[in-house]
């Protein structure tokens, strides 16, 4: 019940001319990441859990969807396959796109879209005034204030268990958290605007990787963490999506 | 003689100070050390040999990091990998040379136990990953290819390697990307390699390890047989034996419950016509890794000694005449032995849970003439009375437990019976193990003839069967339980697993029980 004014909400601040851009506002809050900080002035290996304040923002309701994607690059060509400079996507982009202007099959139109750079997902969003998450932001809508949080994350170590499945399924297939918004796991991985803000270098990248994070027994964090540290902003891939938000009093 | 012995000594310590134990052959040569020591004449000459042979074998196969370090590379060659258990051949080139190696990392569904499946992350598509065979001073170029339908990113950590994370630090793939980077081989051995994505320990648990032999420049002793075999634990959500897709339990993985143990990524990878082989007479050796996560292996050859074990997989101090060798999570080791006897001989890790009821089991099958002074085989089957004990030890001892009166209570005791004397082999579910124990579950064997069973159990059975379609080829001693004990249990087993539900009560037992001292019903 407590969720109606939010989707009320979201009705008003949606475009009507872009069925996949319905919002969910996210109130501010405050969560602690799963990357801890070190604390000032300290030796290496000590950190606090220092808790993180998101503004509140709104968020898609959907992943970015082929249909969605598609009429972006309808009226941005430079973004069609053909035309996209290597420096901002790799071979990889859109390849499950039988050309340029147009998708494999009538079923993909409500499938996420993947093969998307970092380049391309901003460029989409900010043609709707939007931005990428960022990955407080991101991970703050995924903590749904700590809401059926073992379920989650049971939910992503089963999706794992499964092999990548031949065709994805479509946005709204895996249920929505607390707050409103659908599918943030189990179809894809999900761009942040500050994808690399945890590098390798940061430790997760060996065993020794568990100091310094939240939980160590959280291996879906690690996996989110760990698969945005293997990025590069030209990087393309068949598992991995986004969706905008924007900021509090933003037009 | 002496020359020869000289001239095949692999500059090794230890070995030639072993010169004088009694079995075995001088790896890299035919000699066994008996035939020599008979053959020298004093005890001068043994010590003046002694000498020599210390002398020109005071260090280890192989080179120094800093020679290895300014080793000239000459050329370049594309690596051959393979699969276990194959092993690619011995490297016979005597310089340094550019290695390239492409390794690509698949994740893939297979089987990981009948009917139970699992989504493996694989080096190569199967695990272990594919064995990696290069030479000390070898400069490798190794790219590491992340197949773009996987859903995570990679990397790899090679114990062979020196620098940050292995090579790990260099190597984070993301799916449908490659990452390159080169290391030089500075010191030779046997390595494990494996994925160190966080969370490295999920990342090895689905199956992300393999082998990799820096051979020295030397080469190893030569061997009939070269063999690959890889340990590791599996964390599954349903118990062992359960049918399906398996997804990976976290919580059994952060507890170190595995509900699998198996050399070569499944239950039975190397049982009946995947298993090892050698003929009699043969030199056999394995390159045993252990993939952990978790556990360390205590890796045993049942009916075998170890006439060599090179310990985590190092090249200097060799150990003779080993029973049963530690091979630590991400650790490796090399093990020789010489086929005497024909027969199959079972691969364990003899923390013995693991290989009766969690998979840790691997045959390698011997095939030959048969060596009677090595082994006679059984000579007799006796009665035996110890002095005193008179005819009381034949006897059924008086249980305290009350007979049971009928089918129902029968069941119930049985099941009882059957998980203190049964279930180690033929399994808790009945299924028994692969070309090892006959499976109790809708047998055919079992549903034929009641008097037959009550006979194999009280008299136990030895040589072939044929269970279900399956050759069994074992043993099964014969039980001293009552005649109540033996009528529950048979009747529980026929009431359970979809068999044929048949009866069988105390009366039955005693009328048709084989009397100790006759013949097995087997044979």
């Amino acid at each position: 019940m407590r969720l109606r004014p939010l989707l009320l909400l979201c009705l008003l601040i949606g475009r009507p001319t872009w069925a996949a851009s319905e919002l969910v506002a996210i109130p501010s809050g405050a969560y602690v990441p799963f990357l801890l900080q070190s604390k000032p002035n300290s030796a290496q290996d000590q950190f606090q859990k220092t808790p993180v304040k998101v503004d509140s923002f709104s968020i898609d309701k959907n992943l970015v969807t082929n249909e969605d994607y598609l009429k972006f690059v309808k009226s941005n060509p430079e973004w069609k396959k053909s035309k996209v400079k290597r420096v901002f996507a790799d071979e990889r982009y859109l390849q499950n796109w039988s050309s340029d202007l147009k998708l494999a099959g009538p079923e993909d139109r409500k499938r996420p879209v993947t093969d998307v750079s970092w380049f391309a997902a901003r460029a989409y969003c900010e043609s709707r005034d939007m931005n990428l998450p960022t990955t407080d932001q991101w991970e703050f809508a995924f903590f749904d204030n700590g809401r059926n949080q073992e379920a989650v994350k049971e939910k992503v170590l089963a999706w794992y268990g499964q092999p990548t499945a031949r065709h994805l399924s479509k946005v709204g297939a895996e249920g929505k958290n607390e707050f409103g918004v659908y599918d943030l796991s189990s179809i894809v991985w999900e761009w942040t605007l500050d994808f690399n803000s945890s590098l390798p270098g940061s430790g997760l990248s060996c065993g020794g990787g568990s100091v310094g994070t939240l939980d160590s027994s959280d291996y879906a964090a690690f996996m989110r963490y760990s698969f945005r540290s293997s990025l590069k902003a030209n990087y393309t891939t068949g598992n991995l999506g986004f969706r905008c938000v924007k900021e509090k009093g933003a037009p | 003689m002496l020359t020869r012995v000289e001239k095949s000594c692999p500059r090794n310590g230890p070995i030639c100070l072993n010169f004088g134990a009694p079995r075995g052959l001088l790896p890299g040569t035919n000699i066994e050390y008996q035939s020599i020591t008979m053959k020298l004449p004093n005890l001068r000459s043994i010590l003046s040999i002694f000498a020599i042979l210390a002398l020109s074998c005071t260090h280890a196969f192989g080179s120094t990091r800093d020679e290895n370090l300014k080793a000239k590379v000459v050329g370049e060659e594309k690596a051959t990998l393979t699969y276990a258990p194959e092993v690619p051949p011995p490297i016979t080139r005597k310089n340094a040379t550019k290695v390239v190696i492409h390794l690509e990392v698949k994740e893939t569904e297979m089987r990981l136990a009948d009917g139970v499946k699992y989504t493996f992350w694989t080096f190569g598509g199967k695990v272990p990953g594919k064995f990696i065979r290069i030479r000390e001073g070898d400069l490798v170029e190794f790219h590491l290819d992340n197949h773009p339908n996987n859903k995570m990113p990679h990397n790899i950590d090679l114990h062979a390697v020196i620098g940050p994370g292995g090579g790990a630090a260099s190597s984070l793939t993301a799916p449908g990307h490659s990452s390159v980077f080169s290391f030089k081989s500075l010191n030779p051995g046997l390595y494990v390699y494996h994925c160190a994505t966080a969370p490295v320990a999920m990342h090895v648990a689905n199956g992300m390890y393999g082998l990799i032999l820096v051979e020295p420049k030397e080469g190893l002793p030569k061997v009939d047989h070269e063999y690959y075999v890889m340990q590791g634990e599996f964390y599954t959500k349903g118990p062992n034996g359960q049918q399906g897709l398996q997804p990976f339990s976290m919580n059994k993985a952060l507890a170190e419950k595995p509900d699998y143990v198996v050399f070569n990524g499944s239950v039975g990878a190397l049982n009946g016509d995947q298993a090892l082989s050698a003929k009699t007479g043969e030199t056999v050796r394995l390159f045993v890794g252990n993939g952990g996560p978790n556990l360390s292996s205590s890796f045993h050859v049942i009916g075998q000694i170890f006439d060599n074990v090179w310990p985590e997989g190092n090249s200097s101090t060799i150990l003779h005449n080993v029973q049963t060798t530690t091979i630590p999570a991400g650790g490796a080791a090399m093990v020789e032995f010489k086929s005497n006897v024909p027969g199959t001989y079972i691969l364990v890790d003899h923390s013995l849970t693991r290989a009766f009821n969690r998979g840790a089991l691997a045959q390698l099958k011997v095939t030959g003439d048969e060596n009677k002074l090595v082994y006679s085989g059984k000579i007799s089957d006796e009665v035996y009375l110890p002095e005193g004990a008179g005819i009381r030890v034949t006897e059924q001892i008086q249980r305290l437990i009350p007979p049971a009166q009928n089918k129902g209570e029968r069941v119930k005791q049985g099941e009882a019976v059957f998980k203190t004397n049964c279930a180690a082999c033929h399994q808790p579910t009945g299924v028994g193990v692969p070309n090892a124990f006959p499976p109790l579950a809708k047998s055919d064997f079992l549903n034929r003839d009641k008097i037959r069973v009550i006979k194999t159990v009280t008299g136990g059975l030895q040589g072939k069967v044929i269970v279900n379609g399956q050759e069994f080829n074992g043993v099964m001693p014969a039980w001293n339980l009552t005649d109540e004990e033996i009528a529950s249990v048979i009747t529980y087993v026929y009431s359970s697993w979809g068999n044929s539900g048949k009866d069988v009560t105390a009366q039955e037992v005693k009328t048709h029980r084989v009397k100790p001292g006759s013949n097995s019903a087997g044979g």
